[in-house]
């Protein structure tokens, strides 16, 4: 496997950093007083600090440890996270984006970021601080690994944090530095006994060490007062006699017996034991399982053909284990909306600050898992639905007082899972859609005829028309560059719909419904002449028999009554020129996008076959009658229906005959 | 000591930065003077910034030249970056610079 660019590493660990601090300021900003929000916080500032130093961002570094410190003040009880201070740190953060991106980037608005934000410090230092707890003297002995310069450690920042916890007196133990001659400059052979006043938990000296706690020799004690003047004569600043410093494992025993809740809750956080890996070796490990299973269905084939039962029984075992297996990967890809329901919480902030309005702004479902590559592409979609809630749908304060509403605007996002689909909504309760404006805006744009007769859906999915986007700001969903042609297409790509509804003055809703999965799907097997091909079983309603009569009848138009409605259809055989005779009994299988139904007559419905799905090559990609392939279990190849594409070219027929008429 | 400092000594200018990577060049320097028996007066008052391994290799230089006892190595002129760090460090004592 290819080796991992350190500083990519870093890039990728300081963005999970800079969004944790970022949805912790968001929380701050609800509820300053949560010290364990501040606490995680500051962690994250501090990390962000260290590992940018150790991996050559010094700029970031420097910058951070700006913020790092406003947040310590806020962290010991010497400020109040009011919101002036958090609107800094969180401008800043856009800046620290920037310098994590580009190391040496120029510094730019850097320093007017720091005047605000020592400003916002500054307006706090009246704050009278909640009294402090007792403090206690720790005298603190540690050495550290000899390769830790190469390693990036820094025994100056962990001395300099050290000094951060308190009063602190500082002595180099220099005794182990070897000969000149025999020094070897980038080893560290100092050791440091440091008298430390302070009023934090013991903890937080260990925190400071949390990045070589495991290989340095660590050792911490409480000085009392006696000690404490036994400290001052000269000799005890010497070195600690070799007896005297226990190994971390020795202290670590003691300490736990001594302290065991305190030292509990610090060690919390080291205890997810996540492994990142990246996304490219889960595809890949999901494309091994996809083989894996189409093997297996083969062998399951074979099998079923044979009366060697002990053939039988191993395949049974495979076909289990396989199927857990495909499982197990589909879980694995699996992650929470709430990460990206949580950026959208500083596109509230920024939005509602730019445009004045008072937006609460509420998330539901979080919990709700989609798979990785799912959620990456939903970000854009969402992004665009949020910022016309928010900017478009809900009126200015002054607006929704007049329009007896509370003056303070809702923006509702909520995930949840339903069947193997999510349904992500954006609700607003603003000012709605107004139909008859879509309306007008769509025949003047060559949308739609004329005085065409529309339902209420037909007319909101013109929002999502093309030809729609560059509309002005006619209705609440009226695009800002990124068209809503963009979120439908994001969406069909993904093989979702869009569902839009709307109550005049009161708000509008925007469902997103997308398959939980891209890789696998649940498909009907159907013949069309020849081959076999797979429909998505999602998009299935039902499937209805085609009688020769019916046929007959129906040539030339197309049309089925299916419960007093006209659907139109399709006949596959003739759109793939298949060449052969229809069979006697024919099927219609009537596929939907959840608003528009279209049949597909076929052949044979060969019956339920979960399909992992193979993307065409390039030289396919422009066929956009099919959305993939798969291998069934005989080796044969099998082609996915698009069907949002089949729908679409349905509905069109229809369309047709409706000019017609 | 001193005497002999005056008279026979040689002299360097630390860098602006004297971090990890100069720690290898600074150790050569002060071992030349160590063998050719002569003081060596380390000016640091261009120093920005300074680390630990640099300031570990003058210690060891200090203490060495004063086992080898004659000529001593001196640190003229440390610049605020240099006390700041040695202070942090709890090297003012073991570089002599506590004044």
């Amino acid at each position: 496997m290819s080796h991992t660019d350190p500083s990519e590493v870093f890039r990728v660990e300081s963005q999970e950093l800079l969004e944790q601090i970022e949805q912790g300021l968001l929380d701050l900003e609800n509820n300053p007083s949560d010290s364990e929000v501040v606490a995680s916080v500051f962690r994250a500032l501090h990390t962000l600090k260290g590992s940018g130093a150790m991996f050559g961002y010094e700029a970031l570094s420097a910058f951070t440890h700006h913020c790092e410190t406003a947040f310590d003040r806020v962290r010991k009880g010497e400020a109040a996270a009011t919101p002036k201070l958090i609107g800094a740190v969180l401008a800043a953060l856009d800046h620290m984006r920037a310098l994590a991106a580009k190391p040496d980037a120029e510094a730019g608005d850097g320093e007017a970021l720091l005047t605000s934000l020592r400003q916002a410090m500054e307006a706090e230092s009246e704050f009278t601080p909640p009294a402090p707890p007792a403090s206690k003297t720790w005298r603190i002995r540690f050495s550290l690994p000899a390769d830790c310069l190469v390693n990036g450690t820094r025994p100056l920042s962990l001395l300099d944090e050290l000094r951060a916890l308190g009063e602190a007196e500082v002595d180099a133990i220099t005794d182990d530095i070897p000969e000149l001659s025999a020094l070897v400059p980038t080893e560290c052979h100092l050791a440091w006994q440091v008298v430390l006043k302070t009023d934090q938990p013991r903890s937080a000296i260990e925190d400071v060490f949390i990045f070589v706690i495991d290989d340095m020799k660590l050792e911490i004690e409480e000085v009392g007062a006696a000690a404490a003047e036994k400290e001052a004569a000269p000799q005890a600043a010497g070195v600690p006699e070799p007896g005297n410093v226990t190994s971390l494992a020795d202290h670590r025993k003691d300490h736990d017996e001594q302290a065991a809740p305190e030292k509990f809750e610090a060690r919390l956080p080291m205890a997810g034991e996540t492994v990142r890996v990246p996304a490219s070796r889960l595809d890949e490990l999901l494309d091994q399982v996809g083989e894996l299973m189409i093997a297996q269905s083969r062998l399951k084939q074979v099998s079923a053909a044979t009366s060697d039962m002990n053939l039988r029984s191993v395949a049974e075992e495979i076909e289990r284990l396989a199927s857990e297996l495909r499982d197990s990967m589909m879980f694995v890809r699996m992650v929470p909306i709430s990460q990206l329901f949580g950026r959208f919480r500083r596109l509230i902030h920024d939005l509602a600050r730019d445009t004045g309005k008072k937006i609460e702004f509420v998330t539901e479902g979080e919990t709700t898992e989609l798979d990785k590559t799912v959620i990456e592409r939903l970000a854009d979609p969402l992004i665009h639905l949020i910022r016309n809630a928010a900017d478009h749908g809900l009126e200015s304060p002054a607006d929704r007082i007049k329009a007896g509403k509370s003056e303070v605007g809702h923006v509702h996002l909520t995930a949840r899972q339903a069947g193997a689909e999510v349904v992500i909504s954006v609700i607003d309760d603003g000012r709605g859609i107004d139909r008859d404006r879509v309306r007008a805006k769509a025949e003047e744009n060559g949308l739609i005829a004329p005085g065409t007769t529309l339902s209420d859906n037909e007319i909101y999915q013109l929002i999502l028309q093309p030809g729609f986007s560059t509309a002005s700001t006619i209705t609440n969903l009226s695009g800002r560059g990124v068209g809503m042609d963009v979120v439908k297409r994001t969406i069909e790509g993904l093989r979702g719909a869009i569902e839009i509804s709307t109550v005049e003055g009161e708000g509008s809703k925007v469902n997103l419904r997308i398959p939980l999965t891209l890789a696998i799907i649940d498909g009907l097997l159907v013949r069309v002449g020849e081959g076999r091909y797979v429909i998505p079983l999602s998009n299935v309603e039902e499937c209805v028999e085609l009688s020769r009569e019916q046929d007959l009848r129906s040539i030339g138009r197309s049309f089925i009554t299916l419960r007093e409605s006209l659907v139109p259809f399709l006949r596959l055989r003739e759109m793939f020129a298949t060449g052969t005779d229809p069979d006697p009994y024919q099927k219609i299988v009537v596929v939907s996008n959840g608003a528009e139904r279209v049949g597909l007559v076929v052949d044979q419905i060969l019956g339920h076959h979960q399909t992992v799905i193979k993307p065409l090559s390039a030289f396919h990609a422009a066929v956009d009658t099919f959305s993939g392939a798969t291998i069934l279990g005989d080796g044969s190849v099998a082609l996915i229906l698009d069907v949002m594409h089949l729908i679409a070219a349905g509905q069109k027929q229809e369309e047709r005959l409706r000019a017609a008429r | 000591m001193a005497e002999a400092g005056e008279s026979m000594s040689d002299s360097m200018i630390l860098p602006a930065v004297a971090d990890l990577t100069e720690a290898g060049p600074l150790k050569q320097r002060i071992e030349q003077a160590l063998t050719s028996g002569i003081g060596l007066t380390v000016d640091a008052s261009a120093v920005q910034r300074i680390s630990s391994p640099c300031l570990q290799v003058l210690v060891a230089g200090v203490t060495s030249f004063a086992k080898a006892g004659g000529a001593a190595l001196t640190i003229s002129n440390p610049s605020q970056a240099v006390r700041e760090t040695a202070s942090v460090l709890g090297l003012m004592n073991a570089l002599e610079l506590s004044k």
